[in-house]
């Protein structure tokens, strides 16, 4: 625990960085206010603010064994790791991690309750959603390898697979269709999952494709289903379940071919777009990080974007195009809906079938005139 | 004048660097490591406890300062553990998740990582029945990236990176870190060897592992968890992946580079998932222990796999059937995390049959 007493302008700083919300308050005689209030950042319950007034009969260096918050539960709670910071006028207590919302925490000074506080429910209006599922074509291939969900908050990380069901012909809830893996496979952010679709059931040989088969039959109509009970970090529930109907097609066993895309060039001396046509949908994150584009001198700054149902990158350049040779670099990595990468197939027998290439950047020249 | 004036300046210089190196010979420097979530941990010499981050792509390495040599731990028996941490959280059970266990083998305390629900991770220590929190404010502390170099037009056309690497285990051995983990785009598993102290040096292998339960070569399992042992005088990686073949690698051919084929010893059935490794020394006998997600902990005698000289080629059609050296099925199940406490005694943190999430030392010779 850290007891620090800190500067008039560090003060001044946590007052504008927190905004009080001010849950109790008792006024003694002497109208010196003594007030309870909870310090927020990024809707999470950061901490109590106490002014000083609480303890003023408490010796600087006691007041860590003097003031415990306690979560109220049944049976005698032990207090909550965190840290006290004295400032001018205020005390603050942070704990370890923020406050839960929805529970009570019961505030003692020198073990006598002297409050308690209850941390209000995350504000409905605020409630995340699912802003969009990859792939966003409603038609798949038999043996599509990965889903992301894009989220508009960050949410809670673990135990994903709670969450999300798919559905068989809006009758039928599938088990065993997703990976679970552990950790999850989020962003930094908390905002963007990915989920694998087996791999040991996409794939044509392996014991679970053998014994339970594919997860995904072709002409199939399959629902996927995310519960609204999945709640974001800062404990507010997703706003509204979410699905997404898609039928099953072919088996892909192709890997995408660079030759037979093809690039709608844009006039030299306009900041026009460049498309870059693929003829078919590519996994979601790999397309958006894989596609380069370069001048003979190097990088061109720009703004990639992806279209068509991720069948299509446009880059508008910073400045305008010059005449001249260019170049579309695709790293090797990039896969299609299948998991099928510039240089092999997802699914193959590697005694039978050897590497396409072991190229790590696929080069598209192009001109501008 | 002057001349001895530079001369002594200069001598100042190489005075006040050499004390810096002295005081800091794993090139630790002291400040707040940004750890943004704690995917595993495993310790070093002399106290020094590495942290895998996957939010960061990065390995962290920390001076706990604890280095206090202790023969035997103290025993543990910590009924609803989540349930004392998540009320010293000032929270509910519902609201955190363990994700790692590691003693420290010097002084024989429990260090255990939490992530809470709002994603931020905690670190605590566990000495019998007494948990704290550890300090990880103005530390001595090194770092290292395990992410790939990212593209040089990354800030130029397109936004914030969105790769990932979720760490999924990591052990220090022969002076190196191995980390094991899986990308959120490729499927593949991704492996580095990285020395300590940390330098700009690594060195990123490509394994691959036949799955006799598929019938087929192939690069890309995710490597679930990882140990090392010495078979025969010569060290090896022990790992297990989705599906439980269990393959050992050559520590001295996993250079930079380097793709190495890894020799497969066993299959302990489809449908199962490793979750913890533990090499574990008795006597004159050393064993392997795994703990799984759908079968009990598992033991096997590490002379079985010095004797197994072949590699499983052949693809298991059976349902579920196992392959490979022989191994004991333990009668304890939903075993989520293990360690050695000390030389006679194993940590276990247990989902008992009643829901209970339970941590508790065992007598080793319980198990062997």
């Amino acid at each position: 625990m850290v007891l620090k007493v800190i500067s008039r302008t560090r003060y001044c700083f946590v007052q504008c960085l927190v905004f009080s919300f001010c849950i109790t308050s008792c006024f003694n005689k002497t109208e010196s206010p003594q007030t309870i209030s909870i310090q927020w950042k990024d809707s999470l319950a950061t901490g109590f603010i106490f002014s000083k007034e609480w303890f003023s009969d408490v010796p600087v260096d006691s007041l860590e064994s003097a003031l415990s918050i306690h979560v109220i539960q049944q049976g005698n709670q032990p207090p909550v790791f965190g840290d006290y910071l004295l400032l001018e006028e205020i005390v603050v207590f942070q704990p370890l991690v923020p406050f839960t919302r929805g529970l009570l925490y019961d505030i003692r000074v020198r073990g006598q309750s002297i409050d308690s506080i209850k941390i209000p429910p995350s504000d409905s209006r605020n409630a995340p959603e699912v802003l969009s599922a990859f792939p966003t074509q409603d038609t798949v291939p038999n043996n599509l390898l990965k889903v992301y969900l894009h989220f508009s908050k960050p949410m809670r990380e673990d135990a994903p697979l709670r969450h999300v069901v798919l559905i068989h012909n809006q009758m039928d809830t599938l088990p065993d269709v997703f990976l679970d893996l552990q950790p999850a496979l989020w962003n930094k952010e908390g905002t963007l999952l990915t989920l694998w679709i087996d791999p040991g059931r996409v794939k044509r040989d392996p014991q679970p494709n053998q014994n339970i088969g594919p997860p995904l039959q072709k002409d199939e109509v399959y629902t996927l289903f995310i519960k609204n009970d999945w709640e974001a970090r800062d404990g507010s529930f997703l706003k509204r379940p979410f699905r997404k109907e898609f039928v099953v097609g072919a088996r892909d066993s192709i890997s995408p071919e660079p030759d037979s895309w093809t690039l709608e060039k844009p006039q030299a001396g306009t900041r026009n777009a460049l498309k870059v046509k693929f003829h078919e949908s590519q996994d979601y994150v790999v397309l958006k990080e894989a596609v380069h584009f370069r001048s003979m001198n190097g990088n061109i700054s720009g703004e990639i974007t992806l279209g068509g149902e991720e069948s299509m990158v446009t880059f508008i350049p910073l400045t305008e195009w010059e005449s001249g040779d260019y170049f579309l670099e695709c790293e090797s990595r990039l896969e299609d809906l299948a998991g099928n990468n510039l240089n092999r197939l997802f699914d193959r027998d590697i005694t039978l079938e050897k590497f396409r290439s072991e190229k790590e950047h696929y080069r598209i020249k192009f001109s501008i005139n | 004048m002057y001349y001895s004036i530079a001369a002594a300046i200069i001598a100042g210089v190489f005075l006040i660097s050499a004390t810096l190196r002295d005081k800091n010979p794993n090139g630790f420097e002291n400040g707040t490591p940004d750890i943004q979530s704690i995917n595993g941990l495993a310790f070093g010499p002399n106290g020094i406890l590495f942290i895998g981050d996957s939010k960061n792509a990065s390995v962290f390495a920390i001076d706990t300062q604890d280095k206090t040599m202790v023969d035997k731990g103290q025993a543990v028996d910590l009924k609803n553990i989540d349930q004392k941490i998540a009320s010293l959280l000032g929270t509910e059970a519902k609201n955190i998740n363990i994700l790692d266990l590691a003693v420290n083998p010097v002084s024989k305390k429990i260090y255990c990582a939490v992530q809470s629900q709002d994603g931020k991770p905690v670190l605590l220590t566990i000495v019998g029945d007494k948990i704290q929190p550890v300090n990880l404010k103005n530390i001595a502390f090194s770092r290292v990236s395990i992410n790939y170099a990212p593209a040089d037009d990354a800030k130029d056309q397109r936004g914030r990176p969105l790769r990932v690497w979720a760490i999924s285990d990591l052990v220090f051995s022969d002076g190196s870190v191995m980390v094991s983990g899986i990308s959120n785009q490729e499927f593949s598993s991704v492996f580095r060897k990285i020395p300590f102290p940390f330098t700009n040096a690594q060195e990123q292998a490509s394994l691959e592992i036949f799955h006799a339960a598929r019938g087929r070569y192939e690069t890309n399992s995710p490597i679930k968890t990882l140990t090392t042992a010495e078979l025969n005088g010569k060290k090896y990686l022990v790992e297990s992946y989705t599906c439980t073949p269990l393959v050992l690698f050559p520590m001295d051919e996993l250079k930079a580079g380097k793709h190495v084929k890894g020799r497969t010893v066993a299959e302990f059935g489809a449908g199962n998932s490793p979750i913890d490794l533990l090499s574990f020394k008795k006597g004159d006998d050393s064993f392997l222990i795994m703990a799984n997600s759908s079968c009990p902990v598992m033991r096997v005698k590490y002379k079985s796999i010095e004797n197994y000289e072949g590699s499983l080629t052949d693809p298991i059609r059976e349902s579920y059937a196992t392959a490979g050296v022989d191994f004991v099925s333990l009668p304890v199940v939903n075993v989520q995390q293990m360690d050695i406490l000390d030389e006679a005694n194993i940590l276990v943190l247990q989902r008992k049959v009643n829901g209970d999430l339970d941590l508790y030392t065992t007598p080793s010779e319980r198990w062997f």
